[in-house]
C-alpha cells in the first residue's frame, strides 16, 4: 500500500453488499446527496466526494455493492479492482446487521487479503428491532477491524466511524483476521505459499489463497501457478466439487460462526414477524401483481389530482411575466429581441417548467415506494413473468430506474452477468416511459382528455409501456439472443418507514436538476428552434389574418416539417407535430418547448394552458393518442442511444435501437389512428 | 435604422451564443466520456443534464 503517495488526500473505500446502505453511510460521511434505495444493485458505479476532516483531506469512495471479490458482474469486478488495487488507506466495509451472515462472508475474502478495514455495523436498529443486538468488542477481535454501530438514516456513529478509520489508516490496525480453512486445504494454501519466494508469510498465503480461489495473479511466479493448479486438481477430485465452492464454503462456515457468536437475542423477531403478514399479501400468487397495478393507478391519478393547483399557480406567474414584459415592451421597439424573449424563451422553457409539480410526484412517489422496500417487492413479483418471457429476474431493476431516466437504467445492466440478458434489457428498457416523457404526457393528456380519465390514461400508457418492454424482449430472446436463463435471487429487505431526510433530499435533487436542465439546455435548445422558425423571413403575404402562420411555413422549421410531413401524415400528425418530434430526440421536454414556440410564433397564446386549449383547437382527441403512443414507443434521447453504444459497445445496437423503437412506434400508432378513423372514435 | 441593426445584431448574439454554448456542451460530454477513468460518477456517462438520472452528480 502506498501510504505515501496518499499523504495528500487519504483514500477511504466504502464496501459492502448489495443494500447494505452504503450509500447512507457515503451520504453522512461526506455531506453528499446520492440517490438511495431500499432494493440492492443501486450503484453500478464507484462514486467520490473529497471533504477535509481532522485536518486531513479525505477522498471518500461509494463502491458497488459486491457479495464477493470473485466479481461475477462487471460492477462488482469494479469494486474488486478497487479494494486489491492498494491505492487505498483504509476499507470501510459497511455491514447489514439484520443480514450479518451473509455480509461476512465479503468481510473473510477482506481480512485474509491483507486490507486494512474498519467496518460500521449498519442497520443495528433495525436489528435491534428484530430483537438482535451484538457484541461489538467481541466481533471487533474476531474480525481484526474496529466495527463501529451505524444508523444510515440518522447519521449516528459516522463520525466514530471515520475516526476509527483513520486511526486504521494511521497504521494502527489491531491484529488481523483470520479464516481456518480445514487440514487439506491449509495444506495445499502453504505448498502454494512457498512459490511465493520475496514475499513476507502474510502476503504468501494471501496470494496462494486468491490463486486457489480464482482469483487473477498477473505477477505470480509460475512454480506458483503449476503449484496451485495442482493443488486444486487434487482438491478438486478429493472433495467432488470445484475448489472455489469449497472455499466459500469454509469463509460461510466462519461468516456463519462470527454472527452466531456475536449476536445477542433479547426479544422475538417482532419486525421480521410484521415483514412476513405484509409479504402474505403483497407477495400473494394472485393479489400480488393487481395490488401493484392498482397502487400505480392511485399514483398516477394523484399525480394530476395534486399538481394540478401548483401546476396552475406556476402558469398563472409565467403569463403574468410575459405580459408585464409585453406590457413594458412595445411590438414595435426591436421586434426581433421581444419575440425571442416571449415568444422563444418563455413559450418555450415556460411550458417544461410549469410541468414541474407533477414530475416531482411522481418521484415523490417513487422514493416511498423504493424506500419502504415494496419496489423489491415488485421486481420479486416481476421476476416470474420476466421469466416467462425470456428476461433474467434482474432485468426489472434496470427498467425501475429507468422510470426515471433510461441513461442510468442502462448504465444499472451491469449487475446483468450474461451478455444476452444485459443486451435484451439495453434494448428494451427505453420503452418504460423516462421522467421526460411525463412532461409530454402532462401537456397532451389534460389537453385532450376530461378529468376522470386522465389518470387511467396515464396509468394505460405507463403499462403499455412495460408490457411493450416485455414483448420486445421476448422477441429478442426468441431470435438474436436465445440462451437459457441464469437463476436469480432477489433479495427482499425489510419493510421500513422511509425518512423525511432521505425524501427531502431526492425531492430537491429532482426538482433543482429540472429547473436547471429548463434554464440551460432547454432555454439554448429553445433559442435555436425560435431561429429556426423565424428564419428565413417571408416578405409577402396573401393577407394580414394569415400572416404569422405563412411565416412560419417559410421559415427552416417550416420547411422540415413539411419535408417529413409525408412521413407523419399516416399517423395523423401535422408538419408542427413533426418538427416537435424531431426536437425531442435532443431532449424529450424539447417536445413541449417546441410546441409552445411553434403555437407562439404562429399567433396562438403561449402559457401552457393556452397551449392546451390551442392542441385542442387544431387536433382531435385521437391525434392526441396518436401523438401519445409515438412519444412513448419511439425512439429515446440522444444520450440514451450515446449510452446504448458505450455500453455495447457497437453503433450497430444503437442504430438499431433506434431504428427499432421507431419503427414499432410508426406501425403501432398507425394501426390505432386508422382504426380510430374508421371507428369514428375520438375524431371530432 | 440604427434601432433595428441592435435588434439585429443582439437576435444574432444570443441565437450565437446559444448554438456555441450547445456545440461546446456536446464536445465536453464527448470528451468526457472517452476520457481515462470516465467510470468514477454516472454523470461521465452522459446524463450530467438528466434532471431524473439517479445519483448523477457532477465528477
Amino acid at each position: 500500500m502506498d501510504r505515501q503517495a496518499n499523504a495528500a488526500a487519504l483514500r477511504i473505500l466504502l464496501a459492502g453488499n448489495p443494500n447494505s446502505g452504503k450509500t447512507s453511510v457515503f451520504n453522512w460521511l461526506a455531506g453528499a446527496h446520492q440517490h438511495v434505495a431500499n432494493y440492492p444493485g443501486v450503484t453500478v458505479e464507484k462514486k467520490t466526494a473529497t471533504f477535509v476532516r481532522a485536518g486531513r483531506t479525505i477522498e471518500l469512495m461509494d463502491l458497488p455493492g459486491t457479495y464477493s471479490l470473485l466479481a461475477a458482474s462487471p460492477e462488482e469486478a469494479i469494486a474488486r479492482d478497487e479494494i486489491l488495487s492498494g491505492n487505498a488507506a483504509v476499507v470501510v466495509q459497511v455491514l447489514d446487521a439484520t443480514n450479518l451472515e451473509r455480509n461476512l462472508h465479503l468481510t473473510a475474502q477482506l481480512t485474509e487479503m491483507g486490507v486494512p478495514v474498519t467496518y460500521a455495523l449498519n442497520m443495528s436498529d433495525e436489528a435491534a428491532a428484530h430483537g438482535l443486538t451484538f457484541d461489538l468488542e467481541l466481533m471487533s477481535g474476531l474480525l481484526g477491524g474496529p466495527v463501529i454501530a451505524t444508523n444510515g438514516n440518522t447519521g449516528e456513529g459516522t463520525d466514530e466511524l471515520l475516526a476509527a478509520a483513520l486511526r486504521v489508516a494511521a497504521g494502527n490496525p489491531p491484529c488481523s483476521g483470520r479464516v481456518f480453512y480445514g487440514t487439506d486445504l491449509e495444506s495445499a494454501i502453504a505448498v502454494v505459499a512457498e512459490r511465493f519466494e520475496g514475499d513476507d508469510a502474510v502476503s504468501a498465503r494471501r496470494r496462494a489463497i486468491a490463486l486457489l480461489d480464482g482469483l487473477p495473479d498477473p505477477h505470480a511466479p509460475s512454480g506458483a501457478l503449476e503449484a496451485a493448479a495442482r493443488e486444486t486438481a487434487r482438491l478438486e477430485k478429493r472433495g467432488g466439487r470445484p475448489l472455489d465452492v469449497q472455499i466459500a464454503e469454509t469463509r460461510y462456515g466462519f461468516a456463519r460462526g462470527v454472527a452466531v457468536e456475536v449476536a445477542r437475542e433479547s426479544s422475538p423477531h417482532v419486525r421480521r414477524a410484521s415483514t412476513l403478514r405484509l409479504d402474505d399479501v403483497l407477495l400473494h400468487r394472485v393479489w400480488g401483481l393487481p395490488i401493484f397495478v392498482a397502487l400505480m393507478w392511485i399514483v398516477f391519478n394523484l399525480v394530476f389530482a395534486l399538481g394540478e393547483p401548483p401546476m396552475r399557480w406556476i402558469e398563472a406567474s409565467l403569463e403574468w411575466l410575459a405580459g408585464r414584459i409585453a406590457v413594458a415592451w412595445p411590438a414595435g421597439a426591436a421586434p426581433l429581441l421581444r419575440s425571442l424573449l416571449i415568444d422563444g424563451a418563455i413559450g418555450g422553457v415556460g411550458g417544461v417548467v410549469s410541468f414541474l409539480p407533477n414530475i416531482l410526484l411522481l418521484f415523490l412517489a417513487i422514493a416511498f415506494l423504493e424506500d419502504t422496500g415494496y419496489m423489491a417487492r415488485v421486481a420479486f413479483l416481476m421476476d416470474r413473468i420476466m421469466h416467462k418471457m425470456g428476461l433474467h429476474g434482474k432485468s426489472f431493476i434496470p427498467m425501475l430506474i429507468g422510470l426515471g431516466c433510461t441513461v442510468p437504467a442502462i448504465l444499472a445492466t451491469r449487475m446483468l452477468e450474461s451478455k444476452r440478458d444485459r443486451f435484451t434489457t439495453i434494448l428494451v428498457t427505453p420503452f418504460v416511459s423516462c421522467g421526460a416523457r411525463l412532461t409530454i404526457y402532462a401537456l397532451l393528456i389534460p389537453a385532450f382528455f376530461a378529468p376522470r380519465w386522465r389518470g387511467w390514461v396515464l396509468w394505460g400508457i405507463y403499462l403499455t409501456g412495460i408490457l411493450a418492454a416485455i414483448a420486445a424482449a421476448r422477441l429478442l430472446r426468441g431470435t438474436v439472443f436465445r440462451g437459457a436463463n441464469a437463476p436469480f435471487v432477489m433479495e427482499l429487505p425489510p419493510y421500513r418507514w422511509p425518512t423525511w431526510r432521505s425524501v427531502a433530499i431526492h425531492m430537491w435533487d429532482r426538482a433543482w436538476m429540472y429547473l436547471r436542465k429548463a434554464g440551460t439546455v432547454i432555454l439554448a435548445i429553445s433559442i435555436v428552434l425560435w431561429a429556426l422558425g423565424t428564419f428565413p423571413r417571408k416578405q409577402e403575404f396573401s393577407g394580414e389574418e394569415t400572416r404569422l402562420a405563412e411565416a412560419l411555413e417559410y421559415s427552416a422549421i417550416g420547411r422540415i416539417g413539411k419535408w417529413i410531413e409525408p412521413a407523419i401524415r399516416p399517423l395523423g400528425f401535422d408538419w408542427r407535430v413533426g418538427t416537435a418530434l424531431v426536437g425531442a430526440f435532443a431532449a424529450k421536454e424539447v417536445f413541449v418547448a417546441q410546441m409552445g414556440i411553434v403555437f407562439s410564433l404562429g399567433g396562438d397564446e403561449v402559457e401552457a394552458d393556452s397551449l392546451r386549449s390551442a392542441l385542442r383547437r387544431h387536433y382531435t382527441p385521437l391525434q392526441g393518442l396518436a401523438m401519445l403512443l409515438f412519444c412513448l414507443l419511439s425512439a429515446p434521447c440522444v444520450a440514451t442511444i450515446a449510452a446504448t453504444k458505450r455500453e455495447t459497445d457497437s453503433w450497430g445496437w444503437a442504430l438499431g435501437m433506434l431504428l427499432g423503437m421507431t419503427g414499432v412506434a410508426w406501425i403501432t400508432t398507425f394501426v390505432v389512428y386508422q382504426v380510430g378513423v374508421w371507428l369514428a372514435w375520438g375524431v371530432g | 435604422m440604427n434601432a433595428g441593426w441592435l435588434d439585429w445584431a443582439g437576435a444574432v448574439l444570443i441565437v450565437g451564443i446559444a448554438v456555441l454554448w450547445l456545440v461546446l456542451r456536446i464536445r465536453r460530454n464527448r470528451m468526457r466520456s472517452r476520457a481515462p477513468g470516465n467510470k468514477s460518477g454516472t454523470c461521465a456517462a452522459g446524463c450530467a443534464d438528466c434532471p431524473y438520472a439517479q445519483g448523477c452528480k457532477p465528477p
